[in-house]
């Protein structure tokens, strides 16, 4: 259910003490996202990203006269209120290598026109769409997000935190990826990878089914601001470096795009 | 009249008269204990660790720092219709010295007990140099010096007990609250004191300003609250998730003094009492209102009983009548 809730200011108490004129404001903010009860389901359904936060405040404030409206809206934004809280729709995923071009990655929910354009590239038939896509190259990238971390059936039988899905826009060939959260790769494994004990802050790695190659993301650095709390939702920018037969072939950064 | 004396000054103000119970010395005081300002501040209830965006911060910060409050126990013969007259000498003067006020006196087990406010801790509290009526005092027993009676033959001056001597005076108004401006914002409630203290002139300069001891008492007084609630609820990093909060901040101020140099004094406020209450639940469905913070009373700590009242102050705009005197005289 989406609670109703108006958003705005209002007075809830005023007095006139000497010179003073006392204003209790009480502020209410709300999300700015406004989704339909289809839309809704579709984004609980898919374990999408979305809130519905709102708040309420009750502030004092004074001023040396008899306040407007104008001058109440005035003091009430100088102290930090917006009937809109931060709006919480998130922008696309953007996929910066050097030497490439950006890639963004588009949410079904979020993107739909984006989406479905890549959609339609698809030269194969799905049992199950994507959360997400994203196109690099000739290669179309599908996304699985599940409930329960369950499997796209169609491509995958083993079970990982996410899925990724590679599929050649014109023959149709098809790469797999799951991601697992952490660094689960026993050290016979990252000890053939060239100048992994420099990486730290490991938040997930990524492991290919199909191609002899290993991709460990990171966080850009140790620092509070750096702290990545989900790699999937990519609150926070990090990074992923690839390799292939313990040599890196390339480094990633994965950000929001603003 | 037909009996007694009467000594006027230059400007015709009386100086003593034998109809009048003349207030003198009884006395230097420390403070017997004392205790900080009143705080409640908890916490209760759940969080939602699964939506990540639960909002920790400040869950038991308490947004102002609270006075401090001195006791003392004032030895009288009349501990029930008689008050004695309490002058504060501070524990330091000027821009940076604390603020007091005495906020209460009542006679208890054979004493009156004085409680005075002081903005800030310190070693030691105020000294109070007390003053009462001679019918509370031994009178001395020098056979030199003028003492004075009324018609029913009780002394009412005597210059051997030190009468109060008033080397300054004036008025001072106290400020319209205690914090001017928002109280806070988000999860952090601001409610220190932050106002302009306003102030006094008074003639009594020529008094070194660590010897000056001031006398009014603190009858002004405000209540200050700010709330912030929030609720959530949605899918984050693919897990349901929902949490609601509902914190409220107060503060009770007293009006407080200090001197501020040899010829001015400053009224402000010190804080008696102050609280934070917050509530949180791994529900959105958790009422946003206060009420459930306070008992179901109110959204509000006035009506909840916390304070009288809220956002707004008592006994303020009024000049006051302060007295300035030297400790010198009644070391």
């Amino acid at each position: 259910m989406i609670e109703e809730v108006e958003a705005g200011w209002e007075v809830s108490k005023s007095e006139v003490i000497g010179d003073t004129h006392l204003v209790t404001v009480t502020m209410t903010s709300v999300d700015p996202n406004q989704y339909t009860e289809e839309i809704h389901n579709k984004l609980h359904e898919n374990l999408t990203s979305h809130s519905h936060r709102f708040s309420v405040s009750t502030n004092l404030f004074t001023f040396d006269h008899e306040p407007t409206d104008e001058d109440i809206e005035e003091a009430v934004t100088n102290n930090g209120f917006s009937p809109n809280l931060t709006p919480s729709k998130p922008s696309s995923i953007k996929t910066t290598t050097v030497g490439e071009s950006d890639v963004l990655e588009y949410s079904a929910n979020f993107h739909p026109a984006e989406f479905l354009e890549l959609l339609n590239m698809v030269p194969i038939s799905l049992d199950e769409n994507p959360t997400s896509m994203s196109l690099k190259g000739d290669w179309l990238h599908l996304y699985y997000v599940n409930e329960g971390h369950t499997p796209p059936s169609q491509f995958f039988s083993n079970s990982f935190f996410l899925y990724s899905v590679r599929i050649h826009r014109t023959t149709g060939q098809i790469k797999r990826k799951g991601y697992n959260k952490g660094l689960t790769l026993s050290s016979d494994v990252t000890d053939t990878l060239a100048g992994f004990d420099s990486i730290e802050n490991i938040v997930a790695e990524g492991i290919y089914l199909d191609e002899p190659l290993v991709a460990i993301y990171y966080m850009k650095s140790s620092d509070e601001e750096d702290y990545v709390e989900s790699f999937a939702v990519v609150d926070t920018p990090y990074y992923g470096t690839t390799w292939e037969d313990g040599n890196i072939i390339r480094t990633r950064e994965y950000k929001r795009n603003e | 009249m037909a009996y007694g004396l009467t000594v006027n000054n230059d400007s015709g103000q009386v100086i003593i008269d034998s109809d009048i119970s003349h207030f003198h010395f009884a006395g230097k005081y420390n403070s017997a204990s004392s205790v900080a300002g009143g705080t409640l501040q908890n916490h209760t209830g759940n969080t939602d660790n699964d939506g990540g965006n639960f909002p920790y911060a400040n869950l038991t910060s308490l947004g102002s720092t609270v006075g401090h409050i001195y006791k003392y126990n004032i030895t009288q013969a009349d501990v029930s219709t008689k008050p004695p007259m309490c002058f504060i000498k501070p524990t330091s003067t000027g821009s940076s010295a604390p603020f007091a006020g005495i906020i209460r006196m009542y006679f208890e087990s054979g004493y009156w007990k004085v409680e005075l406010l002081q903005s800030t801790q310190t070693s030691s509290g105020p000294v109070l140099y007390v003053f009462t009526t001679l019918d509370q005092l031994t009178l001395g027993s020098d056979s030199y010096g003028l003492r004075v009676m009324d018609s029913s033959s009780a002394v009412t001056f005597d210059s051997q007990n030190r009468p109060l001597r008033i080397k300054g005076s004036g008025s001072v108004t106290t400020p319209s609250l205690a914090h001017t401006g928002s109280l806070g914002s988000s999860w952090l409630g601001t409610l220190d004191v932050n106002c302009t203290p306003s102030s006094m002139s008074h003639s009594a300069s020529s008094i070194a300003i660590d010897k000056q001891i001031y006398y009014v008492p603190s009858v002004a007084h405000c209540a200050l609250q700010y709330t912030h609630s929030a609720s959530d609820s949605g899918i984050h990093d693919w897990n349901r998730y929902a949490w609601a909060r509902s914190d409220i901040y107060w503060a009770f101020y007293r009006s407080s003094f200090r001197i501020l140099s040899t010829s001015s004094l400053q009224c402000s406020y010190a804080i008696y009492y102050r609280g934070h209450l917050a509530r949180t639940a791994a529900d959105s469905g958790f009422v946003l209102g206060l009420s459930a913070l306070l008992g179901n009373i109110d959204a509000d700590v006035g009506s909840a009983g916390m304070v009288p009242y809220t956002n707004s102050s008592r006994n303020v705009g009024e000049s006051q009548g302060v007295i300035i005197t030297n400790s010198d005289w009644y070391a």
